[in-house]
């Protein structure tokens, strides 16, 4: 399914890189491998359970610094959607629009994702899955989440 | 709930006057940085004050593009020798939370006189620089998503908005056009050419469903305004308005699937309290506005309507400045432009204008009362900081 949400407004199906070099936090590199391997997982604390994105150095609810990495079914609700048509960086400048989505996850995180071309709209139930995609930041593969249907 | 509203304890601000609002006529981009426009405003306000740079013995200062430097450094460019000194990064929150910092120091005595000074350059590659390395969260999670930056952020919300309340473009559109009536007698917007409804409606998509005059311009400039103790102002002549009411939320709603509001809807109520009027008695509103559908959220929040109304509020009033409820009479954003975190007190200085009755555009009919709202940081999926403020004529 590698590079299904790179034409999602209209035209075939492609994979192509998406992710434009950038810096990212610790936390959030550690989550990014995880995704680029295929594992939707998230930090769960294990002191109050809470499950949290995105990946931060602490559990925002209780402190705790006990957080484990575990798998997510990845079900939610799709919230509201765009269609980026002015991107910033020259990364996507040069790429099909993508259209992306805010999605309330039934463990009561917001995500924002990609949507593949047969993504529900807004109200419906979707389901994120974890993507690799190809070249990634530093050309070892960065880790993406697409929003699909259940 | 993990926050409150304003408690009740609060002190007024008594003796703590706001005087003196200056802009540095705001320009698309400039080679220069930020510590020029700083220069700028601040050379502004003692010409027309008269007072030495001696005289100034507070600076808060609020910018996206002085780094490597902070406020001491900006102390440092403008040869200012200071007891107190403050940087306040929140962005469109900043000037509210500004003045809330001046006047308690004043108030304290541990300042005089505060200049309170917001300003940013606009190089070529800025807004996007800034946008990529806003937060951690933008960098981890947000910019990878197409880079939309606050367009793709607002097209959530307005998205959202939309679908739960009904509002339709034109009502953005309203909103937007009556600030550019607004801003034609405003020789500092950079938009002032009258916008229809079939212009706006035609215009570009940005990120669906938000249009192309629904976004800001980013430019550069600055603004800037006095904090100072009444017996100062009287004794030198300066006319100026007083504070009745400030308060500032920080992330007040977390447990908000998608933000359908700010932290004005936390402490609306206590404002009006604080400040002994009512709504009533409100004569204009400078709302944050860089995208229209936060200015909708305001009006709503900060209770002159219900929750989901603002279409139908806006459809009942006259938004222009000589209308029904006078809506960012200098054009706000939307028609002046964001000069960075200056962008956050266009509409705190434009309040000062009215109600000393030194406007450079068109004025609100003898205005007693007028409030302020700022708006700021989308940290990840929405802007943490707000605050409100509510002025009156001396
Ligand atoms: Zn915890």
């Amino acid at each position: 399914m590698s590079g299904v949400y790179s034409k999602p407004v209209s035209g075939p199906i492609e994979p192509v890189a998406m992710t434009p070099p950038q810096p990212g936090s610790p936390a959030g590199q550690a989550l990014s491998a995880r995704l680029a391997a295929g594992r939707l997982e998230m930090q769960v604390c294990t002191a109050c359970g809470r499950v949290q994105y995105p990946a931060r150095e602490l559990c925002a609810s209780c402190l705790s610094t006990d957080l484990d990495w575990r798998a997510q079914d990845g079900l939610g609700t799709l919230i509201a959607t765009t269609v980026v048509r002015r991107p910033y960086d020259p990364a996507f400048q040069s790429r099909p629009l993508v259209r992306i989505g805010l999605i309330r996850l039934d463990t009561e995180v917001t995500v924002i994702a990609f949507l593949d071309e047969h993504c529900p709209p807004p109200r419906e139930r979707v389901r994120i899955v974890a993507l690799s995609d190809p070249a990634g930041s530093d050309g070892a593969g960065h880790g993406l989440l697409v929003a699909q249907a259940p | 709930m993990t926050g409150r509203a304003a408690t009740s304890r609060r002190r007024g601000y008594d003796g703590v006057v706001l005087c003196v609002p200056q802009s540095v006529a705001y320009q698309r981009y400039s080679d220069f940085g930020a510590h020029r426009f700083f220069g700028q405003v601040l050379k502004a306000m003692l010409e027309e004050s008269g007072l030495g740079k001696d005289r100034i013995d507070g600076l808060c200062v609020s910018s996206f593009s002085l780094a490597p430097d902070n406020a001491v450094g900006v102390a440092d460019q403008l040869g200012l020798s200071l007891t107190w000194l403050d940087d306040i990064p929140f962005g469109g929150a900043s000037a509210i939370v500004a003045l809330r910092r001046a006047a308690r120091a004043v108030q304290a005595g541990d300042a005089d006189i505060v200049a309170c000074l917001a300003a940013d350059t606009n190089h070529a590659d800025s807004f996007r620089r800034n946008t990529a390395s806003f937060s951690l969260f933008s960098q981890d999670a947000v910019y990878p998503y197409g880079s939309g930056g606050p367009n793709a952020s607002f097209a959530f919300l307005t998205d959202h908005y939309m679908r739960t309340y009904g509002a339709a473009a034109e009502d953005f559109g309203a909103i937007c056009i009556a600030q550019r009536d607004n801003a034609a007698a405003n020789p500092g917007a950079l938009f002032r050419t009258p916008l229809t409804m079939e212009a706006y409606l035609a215009a570009p998509m940005i990120a669906d469903p938000v249009r192309l005059y629904d976004c800001v311009m980013p430019c550069a400039g600055a603004e800037g305004f006095f904090v100072m103790r009444e017996e100062i102002a009287v004794d030198k002549g300066f006319p100026f308005a007083r504070l009745l009411a400030a308060s500032e939320q920080h992330n007040p709603f977390p447990g908000d699937p998608v933000q359908i509001r700010g932290g004005w809807a936390r402490d609306g109520d206590a404002l009006f309290d604080q400040a002994g009027i009512g709504r009533g008695d409100i004569d204009f509103l400078q709302a944050y506005d860089d995208y229209p559908v936060i200015v909708m959220l305001q009006i709503e929040d900060l209770g002159f309507c219900g929750k989901g109304e603002a279409s139908a509020f806006i459809a009942d009033h006259d938004l222009r400045t000589t209308g029904s409820f006078p809506l960012n009479t200098s054009g706000g954003q939307l028609s002046v432009g964001q000069a960075g975190a200056a962008g956050g007190f266009l509409g705190l200085v434009e309040a000062i204008r009215q109600l000393t009755g030194r406007t450079s555009g068109a004025s609100v009919k003898a205005p007693r009362a007028g409030l302020v709202s700022g708006f700021g940081m989308i940290n990840y999926d929405r802007g943490l900081c707000s605050g409100a403020a509510i002025l009156a004529e001396a």
